[in-house]
């Protein structure tokens, strides 16, 4: 092999930053965030508690691991769909979120999923009443 | 029609994991045991490829050089174009990976009346080229937030700086590289379709990466943005933080989706190093670039030259003389006289 020294230099530090996941982890898969724990411990109940959730317009809250999933598009959907008159209420604050009537803590409900994904904290509340 | 076979595959392959990642336990085939066979056919195949040029001997100096070289003290030279040294090189190297500097310099030709032949810049492979390879590396990086737990804080920045805030939900956030990775792709693609001289010269191997290229943004796009069913992010980053650490574990179900998108990037892994993609390593290891320009300063000697001893007359005719004698070749030395009994 020629230039021998070089190449291989080149090598390590091509597979040192692939493999940068598995060193920078070092074994260690961290802690996954956990299901709300302020809802009912039984499933059972929690699933029969879902479907008398109050959602705006009617909207049905679909089975937790759906929200998981599509609870971005339904916000977008609710926003979309809000009354155009409480949007022109400058100064005003909007109402309560009704997500907050079971899901009591945000930073158990809303962050630390969030903190994970490494996306946004949610930050409703400069628009809505806390 | 040498675009069908490829564009063909890609979508049999796109269609083999959304179907098989359907059917009961073939989850962690297409979730595990594909993506690490992809990780060790990506990396034991591109040190594979980076040794085997390594071990090709250079017979001679060939740096391409497109400027005026070094010369007489008052003759100006070009450092760039012409590199003599180790440093001028990396300079043209570094300026060549970081701004593809020779698809900057590309030159179209083209008879205007009279007949005169001009030449005119043409950026547009550069800028699509640009376009894609920088979008794909934000891409990349910004992926890592999904592999690694914590996320450190200059991924989390990449990602706030790439997001474009989409209101009412700005978590959401519409990324401007996938934007451009598609702007440039479909760019690099037409290309290839619309110039006859460059449609003339494209291959099945030409069109399957970026077809492959194609198949992954939009499936990434279509998760991100439309198709959010079943993709539970939390399982997804459980499981890939999982393989990062080997204990993955697959904790929820998770769209098809997700499984299409995960076997087109380990294709594209598994692929990346027995292509025309390696150009990655290549760049580094092309003699046209990466040699100095001092042919007339330092010998370069052919590693394959035997090793031929120098054969002076003078020892010629010590090694012949007897024969030559015999045939009345006149020589240099005359044969010692021999003593007559």
């Amino acid at each position: 092999m020629y230039d021998k020294g070089q190449t291989i230099t080149f090598l390590v530090i091509f597979v040192l930053l692939v493999t940068f996941p598995i060193w920078y982890n070092h074994g260690d898969s961290g802690a996954v965030p956990t299901r709300d724990p302020n809802l009912p411990q039984d499933r059972a109940q929690a699933q029969e508690m879902v479907k008398y959730a109050t959602l705006p317009n009617d909207l049905k809250h679909p089975p937790a691991e759906e929200m998981r999933t599509i609870h971005m598009m339904m916000l977008k959907t609710i926003h979309a769909n809000a009354d155009a008159k409480l949007a022109e209420q400058n100064g005003k604050k909007m109402p309560t979120m009704t997500c907050f009537g079971c899901h009591s803590k945000k930073e158990q409900f809303c962050d630390s999923c969030h903190a994970y994904a490494a996306v946004k904290t949610p930050d409703c509340w400069s628009c809505h009443q806390q | 029609m040498k675009y069908l076979f490829p564009l063909v595959a890609v979508i049999v392959l796109a269609r083999i994991a959304w179907v098989g990642s359907t059917i009961p336990g073939m989850q962690y085939v297409f979730g595990v045991d594909v993506p690490y066979a992809a990780l060790i056919l990506f990396i034991g195949g591109f040190c594979w490829r980076v040794v085997y040029w390594a071990k090709s001997p250079v017979p001679f100096k060939i740096p391409t050089t497109c400027g005026q070289g070094y010369s007489l003290p008052w003759i100006k030279r070009n450092k760039l174009e012409a590199p003599v040294n180790t440093t001028e090189v990396a300079g043209r190297l570094f300026m060549e990976i970081v701004f593809f500097r020779s698809l900057w310099r590309n030159t179209k030709a083209s008879m205007q009346p009279g007949p005169v032949l001009t030449y005119k810049s043409t950026r547009w492979l550069w800028l699509f080229g640009i376009l894609f390879h920088y979008s794909m590396l934000i891409i990349l990086l910004r992926h890592l937030r999904l592999f690694v737990e914590p996320v450190p804080f200059l991924i989390s920045a990449l990602d706030a700086l790439d997001g474009f805030t989409l209101n009412p939900t700005p978590e959401l956030s519409l990324y401007v590289t996938d934007g451009l990775i598609l702007l440039g792709l479909v760019a690099l693609l037409l290309r290839r379709f619309l110039l006859r001289p460059v449609r003339y010269i494209s291959l099945a191997n030409d069109y399957f990466p970026l077809f492959l290229l194609l198949g992954i943004v939009i499936t990434g796009i279509s998760m991100r943005y439309f198709l959010r069913s079943g993709v539970d992010i939390i399982a997804i980053k459980r499981l890939l933080v999982g393989l990062a650490t080997f204990q993955p574990e697959i904790t929820a179900d998770i769209a098809p989706i997700f499984y299409t998108h995960l076997f087109l990037v380990s294709c594209l892994l598994a692929y990346f190093p027995f292509s025309k993609l390696v150009h990655m390593g290549g760049v580094f290891m092309s003699p046209t670039r990466d040699m100095a320009n001092d042919s007339r300063m330092k010998r370069h000697i052919n590693p394959w030259n035997p090793d031929i001893k120098p054969h002076s007359y003078a020892s010629y005719e010590d090694e012949f003389r007897k024969d030559m004698v015999e045939q009345g070749i006149p020589v240099e030395k005359e044969l010692p006289e021999k003593a007559e009994d």
